[in-house]
Order: C-alpha cells, then structure tokens, then sequence
C-alpha cells in the first residue's frame, strides 16, 4: 500500500526548519539546480554578449539573484524559467552600455583610428568559416541574431525562447526564418 | 512549376528547418539536374549555419563559474546600513518632500495677509488737546499742537485711527506774575495766529559759522576852510 504524503509549501518548510539546518537545506537545493542551470545562464548571456569572460560575469550575477529568490523560485521549471530571463536581461543591458561606450568612443575618435573593415580576400585568405560565420552573425539585426543563438541553445525549446524574449510563438519562428535566410544569404 | 519557383521554395523549406522535401519537389530534382545541385548546394549552406549556430549558441561553460558562484554564496554578507529597500527610502523621501512643499504654500498666503494688522497695532495715540486757562479752540490750536508733537501728527494722518486713551491734560506752568499777560495773549490767539506761532516755533538753529564783517569804509572827507579865517 502506497503512503500518501503531502510536502509541506517551501516558505512553510523553510519557516519550520530552525538556523543554520534551513540555510543548509536550501543551500542543498539550490546545488541542484546550480549544475542544471549554471550551463544555460552562460550560454544564453553569452548569446547575447559573444564574450566568455562577460557572460561568465552575467552569469555569476543571475544565479546569485535567484540564489536570493529561491523562497519563490523553489519549483524547477519556475527557477530554470527565471535564471534564463534574468541573465537575458542583464546580459541585455551589459550589452546596451557597451554599445553606447563604444558609439561614444567611434564619436570622439579621429577617423583614421576606426579599424578598416576585412576584405573579401582576407576574409577568403583567412579560410575559417567558423569566424567567417561570426561575423555574418555580427551583422545581423540584433533581434534576428538573438532568436537564432538562443533557439540554437540545446535543450532550450521555442516555448521558452519566447518567454524570454516576451514576444509570441509565432513571431519566434518567423524571425528564425527570415534571419537563417539572411545569414544564407550572407554566408553564400 | 518553372525551375525558378522550385529553386524559392527548396530555399523556403530549407530556410524553415524543414529536414525532407514532399515529393514532387524530389521528382523535380530527379529530372532537373540543375534544381538538385541547387538543392546540395543549399542544404550544405544551412547544414553549415547550423552548425555554425550549435558552436556559437553551446560554448562550453567555463570551468571557474560554479566554484565562482559558490564562493560568492559563502561570503559573509555585510551587514545593510539602513534596513529598508530602496523604493522604500524613495518613496519616503518623495513623501516628505511633498509634505514640506504642501506645509510652504499653505502656510505662505496666510502668512502675507497677517503682514497689515500687525503694523495697524502700531499706533500712536490721538493727540488730546491742552487743557489751557484760557481756551485754544480752531486751527491755531492743531497747528500748535502738530508742531509741538510731529510724530503724532504723522501717525494720525497716516495710520488708522484707534480709540483714544484717557490721558491726563497737559498743563502749563505759569509764573504768578506772569498769569495775567499769559491769560491775555491765549485770549488773542484766535485773533493773531501768526503772533502765537512765531511765539511757539522753536528757535532756528545757529550754525556757529563766522559772520563776515565788512571792512570799515571811510569816504574821502573833503576839507573845508573855516569861514572867514583865511582872511
């Protein structure tokens, strides 16, 4: 005969369990979802920034965030649902200043200090297609290159891409397809 | 279907992610060697953007970022300086900045208005008129009086009237010998004024400078023979 039991809410357990046991439990279950989560917190910042080092920060940044909303966040795919957008958005945001600072700085700066953009017989010279590819990435429109890097993430579903980005399912797919057709394009 | 439109929907599919191809696209390939070497060369395209997509979108994580996060945990927090977050502290200053301004302008107006009567409060008494053994009556009297005390002068012209006090009359000490021509010269103010205000106005002021005296002329003195004595 199976026994019923009933698990108590996670404010309620966290309420009873008395000090040093309660942070050490929560702590036990946040381990859990750290080695779940920590992966898919660095790609999707780094989705977004292209920089190890960047999205590493990022990363670091939102987990100890939900570390701090675990209370909230005990159900899995609440937690995993929450760590995604939030080291979107402040990957979003990291990104955002740089690319003011960096506007600022090509502002100021003489116009013969601008690095000449590669040619067609460097980039051809160079014969890598993983950096060729970069940079056609680069040069998409930032919508249309974040849709494709996150939806390219594995593990990580069309649902939850446009959860994250806030936008419907179906403009999802649309901006998948037009932006692979560019990036054919480009890459062609 | 003419070739062209078969080559746009191959990029169609290709571009939607779709793995296989329906058949009649598959026949057309079959008879058009040019449609199925697009076709390769497409399918090579986006299988190279996929992969392309996988190297970029699955970095492997850096080895440094649990161990990071977890020493980061185990920090000892320091302690917070002012326990309230800070929405709070700005939604409290908002509140006591819009207290102070809703204090200043009600009380502003209220303020100005209260400006009149204070000064109405000061004022000088009205002048009561001397009580004299003769009497003083017209304007003689008032303007004796309005040289006498010139700031009451001012303050009844000027300032609203308040209700006179009961004051003690002036009185004027006269010598014994003097009562009678004084009581006479009372009795004819009315008659002469200009006589009593010469007698009340104060004596002007000497300046003390030095009053220039004329030399002493002396006319030439023209000198006469006696009569008869140059005979």
């Amino acid at each position: 005969m199976q026994e019923l039991v009933l698990n108590p809410p996670a404010r309620l357990l966290s309420a009873d369990q008395s000090g040093e046991e309660g942070v050490a439990s929560t702590r036990r279950e946040f381990e859990l979802r750290l080695a779940e989560c920590g992966p898919l917190a660095f790609r999707v910042a780094r989705s977004v920034l292209r920089n190890d080092a960047d999205a590493e920060d990022i990363a670091q940044e939102a987990l100890l965030k939900a570390y701090q909303k675990f209370a909230d966040l005990r159900d899995p795919s609440r937690f995993r649902a929450w760590v995604v957008r939030i080291a979107f958005r402040l990957a979003l945001d990291r990104w955002r200043s740089a690319r003011r600072r960096e506007r600022r700085e090509t502002e100021w700066a003489a116009p013969e200090l601008k690095p000449a953009p590669p040619s067609a017989e460097q980039i051809a010279v160079s014969n890598q297609f993983q950096e060729r590819f970069e940079r056609a990435l680069e040069e998409l429109p930032d919508k249309s290159r974040f849709v494709l890097v996150l939806a390219a993430i594995q593990g990580y579903t069309l649902e939850e891409v446009a959860a994250t980005l806030e936008i419907p399912m179906g403009t999802v797919k649309s901006r998948l397809f037009f932006a692979r057709k560019q990036l054919a394009e480009k890459l062609r | 279907m003419s070739c062209q439109q078969i080559q746009r929907e191959i990029l169609d599919r290709l571009a939607a992610g779709e793995v296989s191809l329906p058949g009649r696209l598959t026949a057309h390939q079959e008879a058009c060697a040019e449609c199925a070497s697009y076709y390769r060369a497409q399918a090579q395209v986006f299988q190279s953007i996929d992969d392309g997509l996988s190297a970029v979108a699955n970095a492997p994580m850096p080895p440094s970022l649990l161990p990071g996060v977890r020493a980061r945990l185990d920090e000892p927090q320091a302690p917070r300086v002012f326990p309230f977050h800070r929405w709070t502290l700005a939604a409290f200053a908002a509140i006591a900045l819009a207290a102070v301004a809703f204090t200043f302008l009600w009380h502003r107006p209220t303020r100005l208005s209260n400006t009149v009567p204070e000064v109405a409060h000061v004022t000088a008494p009205r002048t009561v008129e001397p009580k004299l053994d003769a009497p003083v009556i017209g304007e003689t009297a008032k303007q004796v009086e309005a040289m006498r005390h010139p700031r009451e002068r001012f303050s009844e012209s000027k300032l609203p009237v308040v209700e006179p006090q009961e004051e003690p009359a002036p009185e004027v000490i006269v010598l014994a010998e003097e009562r009678e021509a004084f009581a006479r010269f009372i009795a004819q103010v009315p008659r002469n004024p200009e006589t009593a205000l010469a007698l009340t106005r104060p004596l002007p002021k000497v300046d003390g400078s030095a009053v220039e005296i004329a030399l002493l002329m002396i006319k030439p003195v023209e000198v006469k023979p006696l009569e008869g004595s140059e005979e």
